[in-house]
């Protein structure tokens, strides 16, 4: 298994992690093909993140098994 | 009633009295004509005459000839009333009408005459006892009362027992010899009460076809017979319940014609020069008691066999063989085989009645095909001694041959191969074997043909052999054996086929990997599955009840490649595994799928990989329902666990090509060791609870919440490993040991709410950085709440939304900072929050208010150094601690303020650390 760890985004909304190939995957993958999955993962966080719950959002009561 | 002595010289005994008859031996004649009630005489006085029985006579109540020399003859019929008739050898009786012996008993002494036809019938209490042998060249028609042998022999053309009358036929040790063809013996009703030891000999030594009428008897009361001799179609036991005792044929060369079902109570003997002819009725042999031999002197029967005698012994004295579409059937009774083996085409000892075969060192050969050759089944009732052989040697290529064994009771379950075991089936034929019943090893090496799908249950071994096939169907193969261990070895063929595990204290172990067909479901009822040899796939596997069942897998895993219901083990009451429980769902299709491992412990919990698939994935929908590690690398389809009690005890891995749904919450478990998350970069549309006290939880790629969901962090450890985890609507401590270890990592609450970031629970909450610098980023662009709780955070809170954030408790923070300006914090009024470092400065025209959440002040600590900030907006804030604290002087006096200085530090003042 490969792990590429990478950082994404600028102050204050930085954004930490890592991707995970087999060999034949990373062997498969240009890095542009690497950097739009990083590009991808960044914005999906940024969409949550800048687009948080509010207040009213009423959170599910969580019952621990 | 009185005597009358012949008298009358050579005459005609006839109606006219004349000067025959005389009242004294030597008397007068002139005395009227004898009639029933009268004793006739002929003696020495009457003369060697000739005296004729001639049609007028009126009969006499007995005759006796003490004496006389003469002669009697005659064809006209006489009745005498009683059963008295003495005849002497120095005669001559050449009489040959019809005698009728009526109404009183008496005795029949012949002398050696020969008499014709006689007629016996007797009074119902009337005896008619044999003074010595009789021949008869005629018929003997018993009709009532006694006829008793007296231990002689009655020699006949024929005898008959034919009115409905009740009667008695006393043999003691004599018999009956029946001469003639046509109907020699005939027993059609009335059947009379037999005592002594009953034998018949039937004697025609013609070819005229010949009937016996046996007659319906029971055991005790029924008759031998003895054939011996003559070339003649003989019809025997033809008719349906008719009975025989001992049958013996020697000497008989004729054909028998047994066509219906009748039994035999004794011993059957046939002759090497007789025919059978065949029938598809059944003869039964029905003794139940003592031994009862056949001898067949090499003769092939044609018809099926009966043998059904509770108690009885059935024993072949040489090879007992029956023809290849007929069927012995052992229905009760013990059949022996100490001294010669059964051929026959099928052989069923089902049922169960109380049967038994007594082997000894010989065997049954089944030479049918088409049918249940073999059928050793049966509730109870059946056991064995000896070695049981069976052998099936048919040859051809047509049909199927279904064995099926079910010794249940006996405790023993027969074995089967192609040789050397129980039931052999060999290697010749081409044609299908079926298995049905219960069996003990069965072991297919050196078969290459098929083997049909039939419901059976095994208690043994079984081996499959490469070059063999097995059909495919829905019946079940059970593998039942309550003790030690059943080996299972498929030799890399496919059983697409149910199987059941269901034996209490058994264990059931592949020998290699052992697969079962896509679509077929492997049940485990009752005992232990081991993998620890081998790898196990299946269709569907179920193990869905409440008794005593392991799975030990060792290092191997089971792979469920089907669709549906692909693993079910709810409930898992009293069910456990051991080794390294892997389970690969391999489902590749789009077909709706359920995985449902039940609520397993840590110690039981099984780890899952979904390898493939477009499918809806039902799994951990039940309360408490519970995985080890689970990867999805490979699944494209969707899921999301479904109940607020779902646990996870391993690893999670999301496949970046899955779907996670809306779903409820996964509880993190495991209570030792690290627990890794990996999301692949997929969205967590579930709530999150990190509970397991003493487990580490840890991401090892960013982790992101779907923006409603919930983070709680109850018992054991998460360490952000580095990444950034975004946590939903709010990040919440539970009532538990805990702790957050940033090692370099984020924390992400963007949420604007209340509780963003709630450690609702503080007590024995902890936090640790690690390496690299950790950090709570509150990002919300809204008014947010940082519930500190009193505690201590090793790390930076960082205020990276332009909201409110604020910060309730008195809390120990590494490093307040600000991502974003303007911006504001809110401390709680009466708080002191201890710090080690103050980032928190705006610039020209974005100022960073600093206050209170009412008109009082709240306190800022830090005990060492300066604090140097800029385009601060404070007002109700006291810094102190030690710490020299410098707004900037751009920075706006709100009042109520202590211990800030509103210019930039004057650094000249401090004497440097190192000069």
């Amino acid at each position: 298994m490969i792990k590429i760890s990478f950082s994404k985004g600028t102050a204050p909304l930085e954004y930490n992690d890592a991707l995970y190939f087999t060999e034949e995957e990373y062997a498969s993958m240009s890095p542009e093909d690497i950097e739009k999955i990083k590009d991808e993962r960044y914005q999906r966080w940024y969409d949550i993140v800048t687009n948080p719950a509010q207040a009213s959002d009423i959170p599910p009561e969580v019952t621990d098994g | 009633m009185a005597n009358r002595y012949w008298v009358g010289g050579t005459a005609n005994w006839d109606g006219t009295a004349g000067t025959k008859w005389a009242l004294t031996s030597g008397g007068s004649g002139g005395e009227a004509v004898p009639t029933s009630a009268d004793d006739v005489f002929f003696d020495g006085n009457s003369g060697a005459n000739t005296v004729t029985i001639s049609t007028g006579n009126t009969g006499s109540k007995s005759i006796n000839c003490t004496g006389f020399t003469g002669t009697l003859n005659g064809t006209a019929a006489i009745t005498i009333s009683s059963c008295s008739m003495t005849l002497v050898s120095g005669m001559t009786y050449s009489y040959t009408g019809t005698i009728t012996f009526q109404t009183a008993s008496g005795t029949l002494t012949s002398a050696g005459k020969t008499f014709a036809n006689i007629t016996l019938t007797l009074g119902g209490a009337v005896t008619c006892t044999l003074g010595d042998a009789l021949t008869s060249t005629g018929s003997i028609s018993h009709t009532n009362g006694t006829f008793n042998l007296n231990n002689f022999t009655l020699t006949c053309n024929s005898y008959s027992s034919s009115s409905a009358n009740a009667k008695t036929l006393a043999f003691g040790t004599g018999n009956i010899t029946a001469t003639g063809t046509g109907t020699a013996v005939s027993f059609t009703q009335g059947y009379p009460t037999v005592t002594g030891t009953p034998i018949i000999n039937v004697t025609n030594s013609t070819a005229t076809a010949t009937t016996v009428i046996a007659g319906v008897f029971s055991e005790g009361n029924s008759i031998s017979y003895n054939f011996t001799s003559g070339t003649y179609s003989l019809t025997f036991l033809a008719t349906t319940t008719h009975t025989a005792r001992n049958v013996d044929f020697t000497g008989f060369a004729g054909t028998w014609e047994a066509t219906s079902t009748a039994t035999i109570y004794g011993n059957l003997k046939l002759s090497s020069g007789m025919t059978l002819t065949s029938s598809a009725s059944a003869m039964t042999l029905g003794a139940t008691s003592g031994t009862q031999n056949i001898t067949s002197n090499g003769k092939t029967i044609d018809f099926p066999i009966t043998m059904n005698g509770s108690g009885g012994t059935f024993k072949p004295l040489d090879t007992f063989t029956l023809a290849s579409a007929r069927t012995l059937t052992l229905t009760a009774g013990t059949l022996d085989l100490s001294a010669a083996s059964v051929s026959t085409g099928l052989f069923d000892g089902s049922g169960t009645g109380t049967r038994a075969i007594a082997f000894g060192s010989n065997s049954i050969t089944v030479t049918g095909n088409g049918g249940t050759v073999v059928n050793v089944g049966g509730a109870s009732g059946f056991t064995y001694t000896g070695t049981f052989n069976i052998t099936s040697n048919y040859t051809g290529s047509t049909g199927t041959r279904t064995f099926n064994a079910n010794l249940i009771g006996t405790g023993v379950y027969p074995t089967l191969a192609t040789s050397g075991a129980n039931i052999n089936i060999g290697t010749v034929a081409t044609d299908i074997v079926s298995l049905t019943g219960s069996w003990g090893n069965i072991d297919f090496t050196n078969y290459t043909q098929s083997l049909a799908n039939a419901t059976r249950s095994l208690f043994g071994n079984i081996t499959f052999s490469s070059g063999m096939t097995i059909s495919s169907g829905t019946s079940v193969t059970t593998f039942a054996a309550t003790s030690g261990t059943q080996n299972i070895t498929s030799n890399g063929q496919t059983l697409n086929f149910p199987l059941t595990f269901n034996g209490v204290g058994g264990t059931f172990k592949p020998l290699d990997a052992l697969t079962v067909g896509s679509t077929r479901t492997t049940t485990l009822t009752n005992g232990t599955l081991d993998l620890s040899a081998a790898n196990f796939s299946t269709g569907l596997f179920s193990s869905s009840n409440s008794n005593t069942r392991t799975i030990a897998f060792g290092s191997n895993s089971i792979t469920v490649s089907g669709t549906g219901a692909a693993w079910a083990t709810s409930p898992v009451t009293n069910f456990t595994t051991t080794g390294t429980p892997v389970v690969n769902v391999t489902n590749s299709t789009a077909t709706a799928t359920s995985v449902t491992p039940g609520s397993m412990s840590e110690a039981n919990s099984i780890s899952f990989n979904f390898t493939a698939g477009t499918y809806v994935l039902t799994f951990l929908l039940g309360s408490g329902h519970s995985a080890k590690n689970v990867n999805f690398t490979g699944f494209s389809g969707s899921w999301s666990p479904s109940n607020v009690s779902a646990a996870l005890y391993g690893n999670i891995v999301f496949s970046p090509t899955m779907t996670i749904t809306s779903g409820s919450t996964l509880n993190f478990r495991r209570t030792s060791g690290t627990q890794n998350i990996t999301t692949n970069g997929k969205i967590i549309n579930f709530s999150i609870s990190f509970n397991g006290a003493g487990g580490i939880f840890k991401p090892l790629d960013a982790l992101t919440m779907e923006s409603s969901r919930v983070t709680t962090l109850t018992n054991g450890t998460l360490d952000l490993n580095g990444n950034t985890f975004t946590v939903g609507t709010s990040f919440a401590t539970g009532s538990g040991t805990k702790n957050l270890t940033f090692n370099g990592g984020t924390l992400v609450c963007p949420a604007a709410t209340a509780t963003a970031f709630n450690n609702a629970q503080p007590t024995n909450f902890t936090t640790t950085a690690g390496t690299g610098t950790g950090k709570i980023s509150m990002t919300a662009a809204t008014a947010k709440t940082f519930v500190g709780g009193g505690g201590t955070y090793n790390c930076t809170l960082s205020n990276d939304g332009a909201g409110v954030l604020t910060i309730t408790g008195s809390n120990t923070i590494t490093t307040i900072a600000n991502g974003v300006q303007p911006t504001t914090f809110t401390f709680t009024s009466g708080t002191t929050t201890t710090i080690a470092n103050w980032n928190v400065s705006g610039t020209s025209g974005n100022l960073v208010t600093i206050g209170s959440d009412t008109s009082s002040s709240h306190t800022l600590s830090k005990s060492i150094g300066i604090v140097s900030a800029n385009y601060l907006s404070i007002s109700y804030s006291t810094a102190t601690g030690g710490a020299t604290w410098y707004a900037g002087d751009q920075s706006v006096d709100g009042g109520n303020n202590s211990g800030w200085i509103f210019t930039l530090p004057n650094y000249s003042n401090f004497t440097p650390f190192f000069s």
